[in-house]
């Protein structure tokens, strides 16, 4: 996963690989140093994923409920229209952001 | 110890009951699909495969690398079969089909299972499970997003 800066508090993480079982705790750890570091909105790029299981989904709503604790949002961008569909019946999209682009 | 067999509409894997097992195992399955140009949503697919083996690696076999999950894949005249067993002892999957859990950080496999497959059905024990993903143009589309077309 890499990592820049943008506007102040926005963080983004991009997702390198499919966020699935395998590499669930790899990316958890990933995602609770940059909450540890404090981060109004974290947008979560996957550009690059294909797939997302039920333990991804469930990383998502963690992080999501981390950042509303403080007041923060998270934002996921996809262009890919498997997995739009897929935080759609799945609601993901009424707990955050589902964006196209960055 | 992986195990592979292929004709040109089965598919066969014997696996360590290992989360690794399930990216190698939907990677196989995907190139099986590929390679017979079949029909078929791949990703609905890949969804009902990942959910059900996960269930067989984590629940049926507590990952124990030395527990086996066995894969069969059937191409027939409705759709894709697709059969996920395991050696453990099973759950209660009829509790949980009917009032699955809200938990936060668990529990969407099966409502996975329920919406990306045509058919699910798990044996009395539920440690085994045969899900069937009709042909393309056989299948009710899924919603569309608000504000998107199709």
């Amino acid at each position: 996963m890499n990592q820049t800066q943008q506007a102040s508090r926005t963080r983004v993480v991009v997702a390198t690989k499919d966020v699935v079982a395998s590499c669930f705790e790899e990316f958890r750890q990933e995602l609770q140093r940059v909450l540890d570091q404090g981060c109004d909105e974290l947008v979560i790029d996957l550009s690059s994923v294909q797939i997302v299981d039920s333990r991804g989904l469930a990383l998502f709503m963690l992080c999501q409920k981390s950042l509303a604790g403080t007041g923060g949002r998270l934002r996921l961008v996809t262009q890919n229209q498997d997995l739009r569909q897929l935080f759609h019946v799945m609601r993901l999209d009424r707990h955050m952001t589902v964006s196209d682009q960055v | 110890m992986f195990r592979v067999s292929e004709t040109d509409d089965e598919l066969h894997l014997t696996m360590p009951a290992v989360l690794e097992s399930i990216d190698a195992a939907d990677e196989l399955l995907v190139g099986f699909l590929v390679r017979r140009a079949i029909p078929i949503d791949c990703f609905a697919v890949r969804i009902v495969l990942r959910e059900a083996l996960l269930n067989a690696v984590i629940h049926g076999s507590g990952e124990m690398p030395e527990q086996e999950v066995e894969l069969d894949v059937l191409l027939d005249v409705q759709g894709l079969r697709l059969s996920v067993r395991d050696h453990g002892a099973g759950f209660a999957w009829r509790r949980l089909w009917e009032s699955p859990p809200a938990h936060l950080d668990s529990g969407r496999g099966l409502p996975l299972m329920r919406i990306y497959a045509s058919e699910v059905q798990f044996n009395e024990a539920g440690n085994q499970v045969t899900l069937v993903r009709n042909y393309t143009l056989q299948e009710d589309p899924l919603p569309v997003p608000a504000g998107e077309a199709r």
